[in-house]
Parts: structure tokens; C-alpha cells; sequence
């Protein structure tokens, strides 16, 4: 199909990843408005349709874990870019396309992120994961997340695309579409007892997104992950497919450099991707 | 042709009831539909609702109405709530017709008469032992009353366990028809209780035979054939009238007996009401006794456990909750569970949490569909279940130096101060006690942080 997923049945097989789009390049588009924000954005990349071919099973990862409730705002994954999103997959062809994350805070996230109601009027489904049949054993091939319990949808989709907001996170500086790997997985209380920020990097090197698109029209700067904090308008969101560069470049938005957060560096010590934008290039729409 | 009207009217209100309740159980998860409310409003038909509400309220709720109208009607026309609208009592006719309808023969109907016939003199003493241990504090009446012990049955159904006392109800009913209804239901008995002032009841004329086929029809043992008119725990179900040969039985107001004359039926009523005897005065004595004992031997209390968010304060909380199951029903996280006897018989079914196994998401589902106001609906500023406390010798950030942050990450009133380079600390002023923190330690075994309930 479409995406660049590779074999992914069994549990011992790397899925091979290799992209459809320009992995040396980002494309940020500027504005406010969700539609043409994810129009433009797609279309300088190249258009979905080199990604998302008529009949392919799509899987969008955002980030709702945590429970958005009133007064606590730019926590969760934009629903407006999200079901602007899920209209282009399925005006591409796309035969179905799951929205997924496994939040902290039960089934109230997806329902008060807004995104629950705004994926399946734009035809999608939005569910939680969490349920152990939600996962099966995949080998990572790291060395210290060597076994992980890893979503099945996202192994059985043709196309799988991340889509975190940047904010954010108190262990971590910030929280992108590195960090956001682990609403895939169901046991993180691992990462913390081994090495957070190796075992994010291995679990990406384990399953790249096909395409990641970071939502930075407005995140909170601190109190996060669980907010309500400081909001600070971007004004933007960012196209790549490339999980360091996209993060460092998001790092760098958000005002801290991204060899000071250990999972990019450990990502890109990986060889996940590329950590100095300097060699990335960045198109703006 | 007006009777057959109205056993067809009967038989459909019980249907949409029966059936209808069920309906709405399924449709109890969050987030709640309108079902919810529906279900709530049709609760407090329930006249018990309201005296358990003014207990621990002192004020009468905007919804008091309902259980007054309920009493209101069964002044009128006696108990048409038990035998036209209450699904449980729904579900116990239908297993009666079936149990009459399968042993169709004499030996079982007459075993069944009989065991309904003698237990009648039970019901008021049965009341007044549910009465004390009520005013005692103690809502294991509640339990007992149709909305809450039929909710309480069909959580379990839903959930994968037995129901064990429907069960025994549907056994029973088969064995000796409508028992439950006419003596052992709170709710039958006190509306048994308000009927014996009814208006309108079945009277019979001159014209009786005395073959006693209503009698042997009748589910709750009140046919009019003994004193001339059918007793107070009348279900309004009008078979006596279809099964009487000679046409004798009428729906009539108490003053217009076509038959009988007025004296003969005061003095019909008078001699069932008032029959003070030495043997009565012993059991109701004995009742009283019993229940007393029965309070003190399980009133002891227990370690506190983690209740949900708004719960009342313990002792309250357990004297006002109904265990009808409905908070476990809909908790999103499956956090809510029934809790098992070894806590003691006085907290037996009511809900709590086990943090560890899941934690509550503070999402107030439960505060929602309570019925009894045992989960007040308090806003998340008023929470307080419990405080969690650090066991800094056993915290992996503390002892190890790990990237652990995930119980102040997932706190969700951010109570927990800590970063890369600071391990977690409780802010208790801020903390309400959900136990996340508490479900997402890393720790293997018992979590490095734990919720000391209120």
C-alpha cells in the first residue's frame, strides 16, 4: 500500500521505513485557520495522495492524554487540524482512518479534547487504546526497550501518521512526537523505572511515523503535561517525516535547544534522524 | 370488553417498564445520554427514596412530588405503582403467569396459596424490623426497595457476576407467586400500609359463591372473598374480577358496596386491622430486639477505604448509599467497585476503590447517576477522597536518581512538584485523593506513593 509501513506481522520483524516524502525536509505552514493550515501544508510536501492510496487503512496519533477541562486550554491535539486532517485521507481514498492514543485520564480525554466529536463528523473514528488486547509483543530491536507491548492498529495500518501538540512536560522539557510514541505503548511506567529517554528513542527507531505533523498554533510553556498553563501562541504546524528534525525544530520554537533534551539526542545517537536543522530544509507557506 | 381494555393497558405499561429499565441500565456509560436522568426521575416514584433523602437532608427536594404523588395514587386506587409500574414487579408477574401456566396443577397451586396465604402475618413485622434498623441508620431497607435492588441485579448481570438475590427472588416466586411483593418488598408493604385508606377497591355482591377461584388466583393473597373486599395489598390487577363465574366482583369506592352493607365491611376491615393480641406483641417485641442486636454486631467500623469523589462522610455515606450499583455501573475507568463482605455487612456492595488496580479519573460519572445523594455532586475544587503520601525510601527518583516523574506527569490537579532534577513531592493542600498517582507508580508490588483515604 501507500505508506512505507513495510512487514510488520510477527513480532520479530523491523518494520522498514522508508519515505514517500523528502525526509530532508519541513514545511511549516503559517496561519490560524485549521483547514487551510492543513491544505497548504500537505500540498507543499507533495500532496497526501503519495501517501494515502485509495483503500489504505490510516491510524493518526494525537495527543489527548490528558483530560481538557474547561479553563485548561492548548493541551490537546488541535480536533480542528485533526478532522481537516482526516477529510484529506479520505478524499484521497483512504478506506478507513482511526484516530487512536491511550490518554492518563479514561475514556473523559477523548471526549473533552473536542476530538472525539470533530473526527467522526469528518467521517473518522476516534477510540481509546488501553485494553491488553489493544497490543501484542513486538521486539524493538533496542537495547533497553528490547519487548514492548505496541499498538496493533498502528502495526496493521497502511499509513500511520503522528500528530502531538508541542507543550510542555515537566520530566522532559517539552513533549512532541518523540515523547508522543508512548501513547502506543502499554506499559510506560517501564521507560520510567529503565531509561525514559532511551527507550523513546528505541521505540521510534522501532515504528517511524510515515509522516508527522506537529500542532504549534498555541501550547502551554509550563505546568504541562497536565495544565492548565501558560499559553503561548506558534502559529504554525510543521510537516516532516523526519521524528528528530521535526522535534528539534519544534525544540527550538518552544525556546530550548534540542541537544538538551536527552531523547532527541538519544534518537538522533540512534540514527532515528537528523538533529541539526541547519541540514534540514525548511519551507515555509 | 372495559376490563379487557385495561388488562391490555396493564400488561403494556409493565412491558415498557420491564423492559424500558433494562434498556437504560445499558445505556449507563459515560458520557451520559439522557438516559441517566430518566432513569433517576423514575427511581423517585419510590416514596422510600424520599424518606431516606429527608434523614440525612432535613429538606424537601424539588423532585418530592413524585414519591408524594405515588402515595397520593395508591390513597386513591391502592397499589397500582407495585402491580402497573414497577419493573421489578414486571419481572415477578411474568415469572408467576409462567410458574402457574408450567405447573398447572392442584398439589402446587394449593402448596403455593398456602405458603402465600400464611406468610401474610410476617409483613408487618417484617416492616417494623426494617423500620428500626432504618431509623438506626442502617440502608439495607434501601437495598430491599425495587429501583435499588433490581438496579443492584442487573449491574451484576452486565458486569459477568450472578445475581444471586434475584435468584432467589425468581425461585421463591415460582414456588409461592407474588411473596415478595405482598410481604417482604419495603416498598410493597408501605404502600400496602397507605392502601389500607384507599378509595376505589374490588367489592363483592350478593351474588358470590364462595368458589374461591379468586382467591386461588390472586398473587398477593388479597382477594376480596374472606371480608367483601379485597385487602390493602392489592395490586389493582383486576383477576379476581375476570376468574369470578358469577360476575361478583366490582371496582368500586369504598361507600358504594353493592352488596354487603357498610358496617359489614368496617367491620370485615376492623377485624383484620385491629387484633391486638399477646402473641403479636410478642413477635413484634422480638422483632424489635432482633433488630437492635442485628445493628450492634455489624455496626462495628472498619479501616477507611478510598469512596468516590463526593461521597458523603463515611458513617453517612453508608447509611445514605442504596447499593444499587449504578456508580459501578458507570464509572469510566472502571474504578468503582462493590465492596466484598469481609468489610463488614454494613459496608457490604457499597462502592469504593482500589487505587492500585484503577484509579478514579475524576470525570464525576458517579455523581451523576446516584440516586440517593450518597455521591453528592460536589465541583472538582471540593473533592477530597484521600492525601497521597511519598515513601521516599521506596520512590525510584528518591533512592535511584531514575527519570521518574510519572505520578506528578499524570496528577491531575497537579499536586505533585518535581522535574529532571527534583524527585516528586506531595503538595497535600492541593491533593484530592484520586490515586493516580497511586496506579501509575512504577514500583513493582505496593506503590512508592499512596492514598491515606479521608
Amino acid at each position: 500500500m501507500g505508506g512505507a509501513s513495510g512487514d510488520t506481522v510477527g513480532n520479530k520483524t523491523k518494520p522498514v521505513t522508508a519515505s514517500v516524502y523528502d525526509s530532508k525536509k519541513l514545511v511549516i505552514a503559517q496561519g490560524t485557520d485549521p483547514d487551510s493550515l492543513i491544505e497548504k501544508g500537505l500540498s507543499a510536501l507533495g500532496g497526501i495522495g503519495l501517501l494515502v492510496k485509495k483503500g489504505s487503512s490510516v491510524v493518526i496519533k494525537p495527543n489527548y492524554s490528558v483530560p481538557k477541562r474547561p479553563g485548561a486550554d492548548a493541551i490537546t491535539t488541535n480536533p480542528l487540524l485533526l478532522a481537516a486532517l482526516v477529510k484529506q485521507c479520505l478524499t484521497a481514498g483512504a478506506k478507513e482512518v482511526k484516530v487512536i492514543d491511550f490518554p492518563f485520564g479514561g475514556p473523559q480525554c477523548l471526549v473533552l479534547s473536542g476530538i472525539k466529536d470533530a473526527v467522526e463528523k469528518a467521517g473518522g473514528k476516534a477510540f481509546d487504546i488501553g485494553k491488553q488486547n489493544d497490543f501484542t509483543e513486538v521486539d524493538t530491536g533496542g537495547l533497553t526497550l528490547k519487548k514492548v507491548m505496541f499498538s496493533k492498529d498502528v502495526l496493521d495500518a497502511d499509513v500511520f501518521i503522528n500528530f502531538p501538540i508541542l507543550k510542555h512536560h515537566a520530566m522532559t522539557k517539552v513533549t512532541m512526537g518523540l515523547k508522543g510514541m508512548m501513547g502506543l505503548v502499554q506499559d510506560r511506567q517501564y521507560f520510567h523505572r529503565t531509561d525514559l529517554h532511551q527507550c523513546i528513542a528505541e521505540l521510534t527507531a522501532y515504528r517511524k511515523p510515515d509522516l508527522i505533523i506537529l500542532d504549534a498554533i498555541q501550547g502551554i510553556t509550563d505546568k504541562g503535561p497536565m495544565g492548565p498553563g501558560t499559553i503561548k501562541a506558534w502559529n504554525q504546524v510543521v510537516f516532516g517525516v523526519d521524528p528528530v528534525a521535526m522535534d528539534a525544530y519544534g525544540a527550538n520554537l518552544f525556546g530550548v535547544k534540542p541537544e538538551e533534551i536527552a531523547y532527541i539526542t538519544a534518537a538522533a545517537k540512534l540514527g532515528v534522524g537528523e538533529i541539526d536543522t541547519q541540514k534540514i530544509t525548511v519551507q515555509k507557506v | 370488553m372495559k376490563f379487557k381494555l385495561a388488562q391490555c393497558l396493564r400488561y403494556a405499561l409493565q412491558g415498557i417498564s420491564l423492559v424500558f429499565f433494562v434498556f437504560l441500565f445499558t445505556a449507563l456509560v459515560y458520557p451520559l445520554g439522557w438516559q441517566a436522568e430518566v432513569l433517576e426521575w423514575f427511581s423517585r416514584l419510590d416514596p422510600w427514596v424520599l424518606i431516606s433523602y429527608l434523614r440525612w437532608q432535613h429538606s424537601v427536594p424539588v423532585w418530592g412530588w413524585l414519591p408524594l404523588l405515588t402515595l397520593v395514587v395508591t390513597l386513591l386506587l391502592g397499589r397500582v405503582f407495585c402491580g402497573w409500574l414497577c419493573p421489578f414487579g414486571a419481572l415477578l408477574m411474568l415469572v408467576d403467569k409462567l410458574s402457574r401456566a408450567v405447573f398447572e396443577n392442584r398439589v402446587i397451586n394449593k402448596i403455593r396459596i398456602n405458603i402465600l396465604h400464611r406468610s401474610q402475618p410476617v409483613r408487618y413485622v417484617w416492616f417494623l424490623f426494617l423500620a428500626v434498623i432504618f431509623v438506626l441508620g442502617s440502608n439495607w431497607v434501601l437495598f430491599l426497595t425495587p429501583f435499588a435492588l433490581f438496579s443492584h441485579e442487573i449491574v451484576r448481570c452486565l458486569q459477568g457476576a450472578v445475581p444471586w438475590v434475584l435468584i432467589v427472588i425468581i425461585v421463591g416466586t415460582l414456588l409461592s407467586s407474588r411473596l415478595w411483593c405482598s410481604v417482604l418488598c419495603p416498598t410493597g408493604i408501605l404502600l400496602s400500609l397507605v392502601a389500607k385508606l384507599r378509595l376505589f377497591r374490588y367489592q363483592v355482591d350478593g351474588n358470590c359463591i364462595q368458589c374461591s377461584k379468586c382467591a386461588n388466583r390472586c398473587s398477593v393473597d388479597a382477594a376480596p372473598l374472606d371480608i367483601g373486599a379485597a385487602k390493602e395489598g392489592c395490586l389493582v390487577c383486576g383477576e379476581c374480577q375476570k376468574v369470578c363465574p358469577t360476575k361478583a366482583v366490582h371496582w368500586l369506592p369504598l361507600f358504594a358496596n353493592s352488596s354487603k352493607t357498610e358496617k359489614e365491611l368496617a367491620a370485615g376491615n376492623a377485624e383484620v386491622q385491629n387484633n391486638p393480641s399477646r402473641r403479636q406483641f410478642i413477635k413484634i417485641t422480638l422483632a424489635v430486639a432482633a433488630a437492635v442486636a442485628l445493628w450492634k454486631s455489624v455496626g462495628a467500623t472498619a479501616k477507611n477505604v478510598l469512596r468516590p469523589p463526593g461521597a458523603l462522610q463515611e458513617a453517612d455515606f453508608t447509611a445514605v448509599c442504596n447499593r444499587c450499583g449504578r456508580c459501578v455501573k458507570a464509572c469510566s475507568n472502571n474504578a468503582l467497585q462493590p465492596m466484598p463482605l469481609t468489610y463488614g455487612f454494613e459496608r457490604y456492595e457499597t462502592p469504593y476503590i482500589i487505587p492500585r488496580q484503577a484509579n478514579c479519573v475524576l470525570c464525576f460519572t458517579c455523581q451523576e447517576v446516584c440516586p440517593t445523594g450518597a455521591i453528592a455532586k460536589v465541583p472538582l475544587e471540593q473533592v477530597m477522597m484521600g492525601t497521597a503520601v511519598l515513601d521516599k525510601e521506596r520512590c525510584i527518583a528518591w533512592v535511584d536518581n531514575k527519570q521518574c516523574i510519572i505520578c506528578g506527569e499524570q496528577c491531575p490537579v497537579q499536586a505533585i512538584e518535581g522535574d529532571e532534577h527534583n524527585p516528586p513531592m506531595v503538595k497535600a493542600d492541593k491533593c484530592v485523593g484520586c490515586g493516580t498517582c497511586e496506579k501509575v507508580c512504577p514500583v513493582d508490588g505496593v506503590a512508592a506513593i499512596v492514598v491515606q483515604p479521608k
